[in-house]
Parts: structure tokens; sequence; C-alpha cells
């Protein structure tokens, strides 16, 4: 670590800091980062906090010392204070991104692209071509099963 | 007479150069005399090592954000503050008093376990609290340049004691 060629105290004690030390500092300061972003976006204070969770501001300075071992309750305890998610596990958060995608998807691009067929398939019944149209429903009232179900023939 | 002291590098890590300083009548720059001290305080064991990871959390991962360190008058100290409202309502912590320069640079000076709510008043860190107050004015009449990750013409910056 040091660049002076020679091990020093701080090298050592680095060395002798186990991995689970190093990534307890790391994990906590996020979640203590994470309470104050909200906080400051909802305009809180941290005394406003206390309040909620009926504790002494002293104790949730303790809390978000960056520090203090939380256990999940107590971070489950924050987050219902807060109204958000402080942690988020990784398939938690894919599964709220697939459905934030998929909601963009039908409102933008799928509804265009669904459009754009609804015609094609008027004029073609016009013409006499025709097979199918859903008229009976008004696209908004279409779900996603139907907009991602295979192609009629 | 009173002894020069420079700036020397201390450890450089992908986004923080932690530079220290060196007297020259003195084996061991002030950073290194801190951690030499603290290294075998068994009861604040943990605090030592939370400390040194701290240090390599913010040198590697996080940039030494201004709101990571203390303020104490002048100067800074780690370890970051426990909070924005009470930071000064824990005693018997560890101090490691610094220059902050950018969120790149900090030179680290020496701290120690600071056993009263006030800095100037507590045994152990009172005169590194004073020291660093000191150095930290002496170095902000230096117009310091950086490169954005170094300190340029270290040569130049000379210290009193």
């Amino acid at each position: 670590m040091s660049n002076k060629g020679k091990e020093g105290a701080f090298d050592r004690i680095a060395k002798r800091s186990n991995k689970e030390s190093k990534a307890f500092v790391a994990k906590s300061l996020d979640v203590s980062e994470q309470v104050y972003k909200i906080l400051e976006e909802k305009g809180m204070t941290q005394k406003e906090l206390a309040s909620i969770l009926n504790k002494t501001e002293a104790e949730i300075s303790k809390w978000l010392s960056g520090l203090h071992n939380l256990t999940l309750k107590s971070i489950v305890k924050l987050e219902l204070a807060l109204d958000e998610d402080i942690i988020l596990t990784s398939s938690r958060a894919s599964e709220m991104y697939a459905e934030i995608l998929m909601f963009n998807s039908f409102s933008s691009n799928q509804f265009q692209s669904l459009e754009k067929k609804s015609s094609v398939i008027q004029k073609k019944e016009r013409e006499g071509n025709i097979i199918f149209l859903p008229r009976s429903k008004d696209h908004n009232e279409l779900n996603k099963n139907e907009l991602f179900a295979p192609k009629a023939v | 007479m009173n002894s020069i002291a420079t700036i020397v590098e201390f450890q450089r890590l992908r986004k923080v150069c932690f530079y220290t300083i060196k007297f020259e009548d003195s084996n061991l720059s002030e950073a290194e005399k801190f951690f030499e001290k603290v290294e075998n305080e068994q009861e604040y064991e943990e605090s030592v090592n939370n400390l040194v990871d701290w240090i390599i959390e913010i040198g590697n991962i996080r940039g030494a954000r201004f709101d990571l360190f203390r303020d104490e008058r002048l100067a800074s100290a780690l370890p970051p503050p426990r909070n924005k409202l009470n930071r000064n309502n824990f005693v018997k912590d560890i101090r490691l008093y610094c220059f902050w320069i950018s969120p790149s640079i900090v030179v680290l000076f020496n701290g120690g376990i600071k056993t009263e709510i006030n800095p100037a008043k507590c045994p152990n860190v009172s005169m590194h609290f004073h020291n660093s107050n000191t150095w930290v004015k002496q170095l902000q009449e230096y117009d310091i340049e950086t490169n954005g990750r170094d300190i340029l013409d270290l040569e130049t910056i000379e210290i009193y004691e």
C-alpha cells in the first residue's frame, strides 16, 4: 500500500483489518448516505425522523454514524419512517426495472406499433383481405398478455 | 531554532493522494507517527482498523468528499462526522487531523485518542489539534498548486513547528 517500499504501521493495520470490517465500513456508509439523501429529497430533518421513530436525535445520529451495526429490523423501521427503500436486492431491483421497462414499452413503442398494425389491418379489411381486429376493445383496455401474446394468423 | 517540515507523499490511492508532513529532524512523518502510536492501542483496535478502512474506502472508492471530514477550526479530521448536527457529542474516539485540499488531495497530520469533547482540553489530542491548525494556517498562505491529482512544487512548501 505504501509507496515508500517499506511496510509502515498504516500497511500493517490495513492488513490486519479483515475483509468483513472493510465491507462493513463501506456498507454502513452506503446505508447512512442513502438515508441522508432521502431526508434531503423529502426536506426532512434528522430530528423529524427521530420523532417518527420515537427515538432521540442522538440515537438516530448513532444509527447513521456509518460505524453502527444496524440490524435489519432497524433498517426496516427507517424505510417505513422514510417511506422509501434503503436497501434493494439486485433481484428485486431487476423486477422493478423490468416492470418499468414493460410499462414504458407498452405506453410508447409497443403502443405505436400496435396502432400502426391496426391501421394496416383496417386497410386490408376494407380491401376485403381481412382477418381479425379486436374492435370491441379500446387500445387502453388491452392488457399486457394480449399485447405480448403470439400473433393471430 | 524551529524545525522545518516538507510535504511528502503518504498513500497514493486510486482517487485520492494522501500526503503528510515530515520534519527534517524526524525519522517519521506526522502520519507515520500517528499510525505507529495507535497501532497497538488494544482498547481502540476496532476504531483504529475502521479509520484505516475509511481512508482506503475514501481513497479508492468515494473520493475525499468534503462532507466526509470533520471541521476542526481551520483543520479537518477523520473519521467522518457521525452526523452533521451533533458532531461533538461523542467522546473517547480516535482523531486524525488533516488539511483537506480537494476531493483528490489531503494532507494527513497527527492525532490520537480523544477523551474530552473539547479537543483543546484533551491531554491526548490538544497538541495535535493546535499544531494542525497552525500548519493549516501556514499552508493556506501558500497558493498551493495542484494538477488535480498531485501537489505541484512540493519542495517550495515549508512548514515550521
